[in-house]
């Protein structure tokens, strides 16, 4: 990657309101993600984890406090800061290959550099052979690869992560989270990963901050003292792993 | 079942139906000056083909039907595309036009013929204003809600991804939704053809409308049913042309 970066979210707090009503869905967020770490935020639906991570995109505007990439405030989107939704937003108008190549195509990046990338991310996410394929073909995995491939090619310092595995089957997921590990060696980008799954949160984290229910607060940070590489069966069999994983289950029980 | 068997059983019934109405003819049930007979059918044909209608060729009187119904087509898609579009974009502009175009839906389009006919005359104004019109307000509606249908996450991730708002117009927004806009042209082409005919029905000179009219008041039967035949046959062509253009543009969304 282009130097992961540094994001930094401090004190934000975000109100909605409608038809006269306030509704605090943040309130005093406060942390750091230090270049190239992986930092999840666990919580229950509705704590407000997507409207954070919405901000950090740029999609979105705290009420309070600021969002700081490598120091300067975040105030739009851009491709320094790749988001991956749950359910992919591919273009199906488009095929494999051209989904990759659409954004550095579109920012008038020169097309011998950016073919050259794409062959490159869809063989890191392991869809070399999918390059003419529509995505009405691919699987619920494959479609997920995918959209982290065209998130890659943009090399990101930031990957910002909206529950990407929630909406797949058991096997898929552990086959993406270790993929993801694999790509975060390799490319080293700044992770804010979404998640409910703890057992996913622990597996890929350095760091976990845990978020209670609206208005959504952190409750309780943990960091993960598991060695990397990580290995699934390996990881979940750790008496640290397990000890972790209770100590959040009874935070989030609360 | 396989689309073979679906097929040969569909041929069937429609080979049964024709000699069932071959016996009718044949054993004195049906009227043959009311229902006529299949042999009377091929000779109003052959005498179409040779000497036309009231004057003017067969040919004649199928092309002015066709080219009123795609003129009047062809103009709504010109307009009423982009103007849907923009009432898909702007809540401003679906605000000006959506009183208008919530009372127009109800209206069955024949009712405005006598009215066109009053101010465009029986000749070709009046009836393609009203394929316009008509295939406009489908169009308009089908568009507008196609481009307000674009999920809100794709525009984001188009634009985290680095694309200008000109991009994500003509690069996103158009093709996320012209899935729903060829749809609504294939529809609205279906009803300019039938709406065209009625609109013959009433006042015109030529056309299969007029054709199918006259030689009812001249009770000339099997002229009538030949006319319906051809229409019934001509809309299906226009359709599958659209399903066809359709399934081409659109073959990422799959089977």
């Amino acid at each position: 990657m282009s130097g992961a970066a540094h994001l930094s979210i401090q004190n934000v707090s975000r109100i909605f309101r409608s038809n006269g009503t306030e509704t605090v869905a943040l309130k005093a967020i406060d942390f750091e993600l230090t270049p190239s770490t992986i930092v999840s935020l666990v919580g229950p639906s509705g704590c407000g984890k997507s409207t954070l991570l919405r901000m950090a995109a740029g999609f979105d505007q705290a009420t309070e406090g600021q969002i700081l990439l490598n120091g300067r405030p975040v105030s739009r989107p851009g491709p320094d800061r790749g988001i991956v939704f749950q359910q992919p937003q591919l273009f199906p108008w488009l095929s494999v290959r051209d989904n990759v190549e659409f954004g550095p195509k579109m920012r008038g990046v020169a097309r011998s550099d950016y073919e050259e990338a794409a062959r490159r991310y869809l063989h890191a996410v392991g869809l070399a052979e999918f390059g003419s394929h529509y995505p009405y073909q691919l699987s619920g995995g494959m479609r997920q690869r995918l959209q982290i491939a065209r998130v890659l090619i943009n090399e990101p310092s930031v990957l910002l992560m909206d529950e990407p595995f929630g909406a797949l089957d058991y096997q898929t997921r552990l086959d993406m989270q270790q993929l993801l590990l694999d790509l975060c060696a390799r490319y080293k980008p700044t992770v804010l990963f979404i998640t409910h799954d703890i057992d996913e949160a622990v597996f890929i984290s350095d760091r976990i901050h845990v978020m209670s229910r609206r208005p959504g607060r952190i409750v309780g940070s943990f960091d993960v003292p598991l060695p990397r590489p990580r290995q699934f069966e390996a990881v979940t069999a750790a008496a640290d792993f397990t000890r972790l994983k209770l100590d959040i289950l009874k935070l989030l029980k609360g | 079942m396989r689309p073979g068997r679906y097929r040969l059983i569909s041929a069937a019934s429609v080979g049964l139906v024709i000699l069932a109405w071959v016996a009718a003819s044949a054993n004195g049930a049906l009227d043959a000056n009311k229902f006529p007979p299949v042999q009377a059918l091929s000779a109003a044909l052959a005498d179409l083909l040779a000497n036309g209608y009231s004057g003017r060729p067969f040919y004649q009187q199928i092309f002015a039907s066709v080219g009123r119904a795609l003129a009047g087509f062809a103009l709504a898609v010109v307009i009423g595309v982009p103007v849907g579009i923009w009432i898909g974009r702007s809540r401003v502009f679906d605000a000006v036009m959506s009183p208008f175009l919530t009372f127009m839906r109800p209206i069955p389009p024949i009712a405005l013929v006598p009215l066109f006919t009053f101010y465009f005359g029986i000749g070709e104004t009046s009836k393609v204003t009203l394929i316009f019109l008509t295939a406009f307000l489908y169009l308009v509606v089908n568009t507008a809600s196609g481009v307000k249908g674009v999920p809100e996450d794709l525009v984001l991730a188009a634009q985290s991804l680095g694309l200008n708002a000109r991009q994500i117009f003509f690069r996103v927004i158009i093709p996320a939704a012209s899935a729903q806009i060829l749809t609504g042209m294939r529809i609205s082409m279906t009803l300019s053809w039938t709406l065209v005919v009625a609109a013959e029905l009433i006042a015109a000179q030529v056309g299969l409308g007029f054709m199918i009219m006259d030689a009812t008041t001249f009770y000339r039967i099997p002229y009538v049913f030949i006319g319906i035949i051809t229409i019934g046959l001509i809309g299906l062509l226009l359709e599958g042309l659209l399903l066809l253009a359709e399934r081409r543009l659109l073959h990422w969304r799959g089977k």
